[in-house]
């Protein structure tokens, strides 16, 4: 007889927003590691290292949160994304307007973002973006890898 | 008080207590901003300085009911010019009707900022009529709670490191948790009274040394020491500075215990701070030397 195993379940994945100065970063990848919880990190400068972590790593510009969330949400066509969470000051926007376009509950609503930046479902729709609730974000269609990001998700 | 909107931890909050003081105030904060990289002419807060004890609530939105992970009093005195946040101490000391004000308060601003789902952290201070002051604060005594801000996220610093959930759950897992939907049902802190103290930048300078961090590390409730700015690098101080120098941990059966660590670790440590940036040899970064437990 033939025993089979049940697949492993598919480890859930955080978008992390990490300012390069913080001091948050270790105690959120250890709380990650200990949930078996998959972390991309968006962060504004590249580490030593950005290579080797391909699609584990964004650069974004907190300061241009419309623009950061795009590209968070360009990498979540790629791979999946369960949840945003912006960890300091500076990430709180770009999480708002990141998790407001995936349903992914973020503190700051999408009323504080200003009127002509808001998440528009009608935008997020037609860019094939953030389907559900805490359903993660998945691949829509098929993206070639060098697609610039704007070009899959824009002003949402 | 005046406060730019987009720096936090103090950097940039000062106090004037004239019309000419905070023109100069303005000023100040300006160039304050342009050298943390944001544009000079952002809108600056304006507010009423608001005398009194000062209180820091943790917690977590779930579907807009708010459940308080922690109440930090903050003991020393907060009149300015600056605003250095030092210490953080938890349970709070204050009388059970007060704390149960502070957590109004918070309720109803979040509510009304549309605050629904995710961590706060919420800067609550007690005011407090002529009559009282001076006197500690008594159950049932009236007390008067402004809220003065509330962020949408969590506590900042390393300070999280002194809360613990349930079986010993970060406050970061408890955050991951909540945002992909697990289960939360012990998020409730745990262990005795804890605390934090970010350590002051007394001057701006080069950091040459910190002396004294085993003797301060050693004392009793004293559960880490992480001095987090770097030797031979400048630092600066409050209101142009944004980084603490490290931070001081403790543990003890009473919140007073918490904080009499603290205050004992922080006087034996010996902060050096060189005039101008000569180059310095390369010495390590400082590690903990005691972890928290």
């Amino acid at each position: 007889m033939v025993r089979t195993s049940a697949p492993a379940p598919t480890p859930r994945t955080v978008a992390l927003l990490l300012p390069t100065e913080t001091y948050r970063a270790a105690p959120f990848l250890e709380a990650a590691a200990s949930l078996g919880v998959e972390i991309v990190v968006a962060t504004e400068h590249s580490p030593p290292l950005a290579a080797e972590m391909e699609d584990r790593l964004v650069t974004v510009d907190f300061e241009r949160p419309e623009a950061a969330a795009a590209r968070i949400a360009a990498l979540g066509e790629r791979v999946r994304i369960d949840a945003v969470v912006g960890v300091d000051d500076q990430g709180v926007l770009t999480a708002a307007h990141a998790g407001s376009c995936s349903g992914s509950p973020t503190t700051l609503p999408a009323r504080w973002l200003p009127p002509a930046t808001r998440p528009n479902s009608a935008v997020c729709s037609r860019h094939g973006v953030f389907p559900s609730l805490r359903s993660g974000w998945h691949r829509r269609r098929p993206t070639s890898r060098g697609s610039p990001p704007n070009s899959v998700f824009r002003a949402c | 008080m005046l406060k730019p909107v987009s720096l936090s931890g103090g950097t940039g909050v000062i106090r004037a207590d004239t019309p000419a003081e905070a023109a100069e105030v303005a000023e100040r904060i300006r160039a304050i901003l342009v050298g943390h990289g944001h544009p000079r002419d952002e809108p600056l807060l304006l507010e009423r300085f608001v005398p009194g004890d000062e209180v820091a609530l943790e917690g977590l939105l779930r579907r807009g009911a708010l459940d308080v992970l922690a109440l930090f009093d903050k003991p020393d005195p907060l009149d300015g010019p600056y605003f250095e946040e030092t210490i953080y101490v938890t349970p709070s000391r204050l009388p059970a009707d007060h704390q149960n004000a502070v957590v109004q308060v918070v309720e109803a601003a979040c509510s009304a900022l549309g605050l629904r789902e995710g961590p706060i952290h919420a800067e609550v201070r007690l005011a407090r009529a002529e009559r009282h002051q001076g006197r500690d604060r008594g159950q049932g005594e009236p007390v008067d709670v402004r809220l003065l801000e509330v962020a949408a996220r969590s506590i900042g610093g390393l300070c999280s490191k002194l809360l613990r959930f349930g079986t010993r759950m970060s406050l970061e897992e408890l955050i991951l948790r909540h945002a992909l939907g697990l289960d939360l049902d012990h998020a409730r802190r745990s262990g005795r009274a804890a605390g934090v103290m970010m350590l002051p930048i007394p001057r701006s300078g080069v950091l040459a040394d910190v002396r004294g961090v085993d003797a301060a590390a050693a004392l009793e409730g004293i559960t880490g020491i992480e001095i987090t700015a770097t030797l031979g690098r400048p630092i600066t101080a409050l209101p142009e500075g944004g980084r603490y120098l490290g931070f001081v941990f403790a543990e003890s059966d009473t919140p007073a215990g918490v904080e009499a660590a603290l205050r004992m670790a922080h006087s034996l440590l010996d902060v050096v701070i060189a005039d101008n940036a000569a180059p310095a040899p390369h010495r390590p970064r400082l590690r903990t030397v005691v972890e928290p437990r």
